[in-house]
């Protein structure tokens, strides 16, 4: 499909301003996506057309691209019918999640785990000292409203109390890799939200985790969230060989 | 530890700390006027970003003042949409910005982090920190915050984030001036700067909360609280 001249359309391209940067043109085009302005198969303007259009470098233009290529959100083909494509389908997270799960292979499924307990677990470890009543209160309030809540809003709203505890480690290295470990991570994890005891079963290990840290006991909480994501990590390799929901092999 | 170093270090952190509140308090006159103008018409996201805009690269560019990151956050309730904050930060004043999708900072809830939930509530001023501000910086921060409150009503907060870095840059000198242990606390008693290398940014000072009771034997600490920011310069007796 080329491009449309429709007003809507020209609005996604249409300069950017000073702060030009390729980030800003990655957002702007990821939201058109979303919100389906941009279509599945739709072809976009080449490198020099986006850079004219929305007033940025060539290089910037390129940068963004890339970004959204290695987002799996456009695909680039080269030769006569090429040039640079939308590539998004609306499929469900479980979808996605599942097709993952399978292009993973089980040691790096279980590396991933590894990688993320030394992470998540040290982060509870300093967080159980350094964190104040004040702040854990709060987030067992936050854990308990989300008892109530669908599959998608606890997926959430758990997110960002793992985020906050994470960062109630006072680091901000950890915190960083924790945000990009959780983001790798997060569409496996998912897969477990459709079993409501899986949910509780979790739901019990963030709290755990917080009452640990309420006591100070910094090698405890890391023993939790290291459990919670060897538990997941079974879960998942169980999933994978599809032997269903039995245990682990 | 001489008394005048001691004061010097309160001396200086509120300056510092006054000399940001004045430049948020700058804002608020012009904020009220545009935000209130047109009675039945409140502004845009976009108009508030435009609005915004140069107040926060003013304090961006400031010389004086090591500002990491500056803007506006309206009431929330003021707009039907995600991530309505008009926020720029860095060297090269970069807005923050969220994606609709595939992005974790737009499904952060920042209406219940310290700086915004506290000067809602209270209607006063506030400095939050040390924390790890994983929404904007991405770094060990300090927010100050100066609500907009118009006849009684909450309209938004004015912040300004500095990063701990550059506080521990500003204060160094007037550690090492002195041989004696210096710690600044905030009122948790969490360390913003110690020159003592066992108390790092962060910890709780001797590990032990205010909400327990201190152990006999423990080393006893003088507090000298600050005026303008509710930091205090903690000593030896």
């Amino acid at each position: 499909m080329v491009n449309s001249t429709s007003r809507i359309h020209r609005a996604v391209f249409s300069p950017i301003g000073d702060e030009g940067r390729a980030t800003l043109v990655e957002h702007r085009i990821t939201q058109a996506i979303a919100a389906g302005i941009l279509e599945d198969g739709q072809k976009l303007p080449s490198e020099l057309q986006l850079a004219e259009a929305m007033g940025v470098s060539l290089v910037t233009a390129r940068e963004a691209l890339s970004a959204l290529r290695v987002r799996g959100l456009v695909e680039t083909r080269r030769g006569r019918h090429g040039g640079s494509f939308v590539t998004f389908t609306r499929t469900e997270g479980a979808d996605r999640g599942f097709s993952q799960l399978a292009s993973m292979s089980r040691i790096a499924i279980n590396d991933l785990g590894t990688h993320y307990q030394a992470v998540a677990g040290m982060c509870a470890e300093l967080a159980a000292t350094r964190a104040t009543i004040t702040e854990l209160t709060e987030l067992n309030t936050s854990l308990e409203e989300a008892k109530a809540f669908d599959e998608v809003q606890w997926r959430r709203k758990v997110t960002d109390i793992q985020l906050e505890l994470a960062a109630l480690s006072q680091s901000a290295r950890l915190t960083r890799e924790h945000v990009k470990l959780q983001a790798e991570f997060a569409p496996l994890i998912t897969l477990q939200d459709s079993d409501p005891q899986r949910r509780e079963l979790h739901h019990r290990y963030f709290a755990s985790q917080i009452e640990c840290m309420v006591h100070q006991d910094g090698p405890g909480a890391r023993s939790i969230v290291q459990a919670s994501v060897q538990d997941t990590v079974r879960w998942l390799l169980t999933a994978r060989s599809g032997a269903g929901s039995s245990s682990a092999v | 530890m001489s008394r005048t170093s001691i004061n010097q270090i309160v001396i200086e952190l509120d300056r510092f700390f006054s000399n940001v509140y004045s430049l948020l308090e700058g804002w608020q006159g012009p904020l009220e006027a545009f935000l209130t103008e047109d009675q039945g018409v409140p502004p845009t996201v976009s108009e508030i970003d435009e609005f915004v805009r140069p107040l926060a690269f003013d304090a961006l560019d400031s010389g004086d003042l090591p500002v990491y990151g500056a803007g506006f956050i309206p009431a929330k309730g003021s707009f039907d949409q995600v991530g309505a904050l008009s926020w720029w930060q860095g060297t090269s004043k970069t807005q923050l910005t969220f994606t609709t999708s595939g992005d974790y900072k737009s499904d952060i809830d920042y209406y219940k982090m310290e700086w915004y939930r506290v000067p809602a509530k209270t209607h006063q001023r506030h400095v939050a920190g040390p924390y790890v501000d994983y929404l904007c910086s991405d770094d060990v921060t300090v927010t100050v915050a100066l609500p907009l409150i118009v006849d009684d009503t909450f309209l938004g907060v004015s912040c300004v984030d500095v990063l701990v870095e550059a506080i521990e840059d500003h204060l160094l000198p007037r550690f090492t001036e002195n041989p004696a242990e210096i710690t600044v606390v905030n009122q948790f008693d969490r360390v913003l700067v110690s020159s003592n290398p066992s108390r790092a940014t962060g910890e709780v000072m001797d590990s032990i909360r205010p909400e327990y009771a201190i152990e006999p034997g423990l080393e006893k600490f003088r507090h000298h609280p600050c005026g303008v920011a509710p930091f205090s310069v903690v000593t030896n007796v």
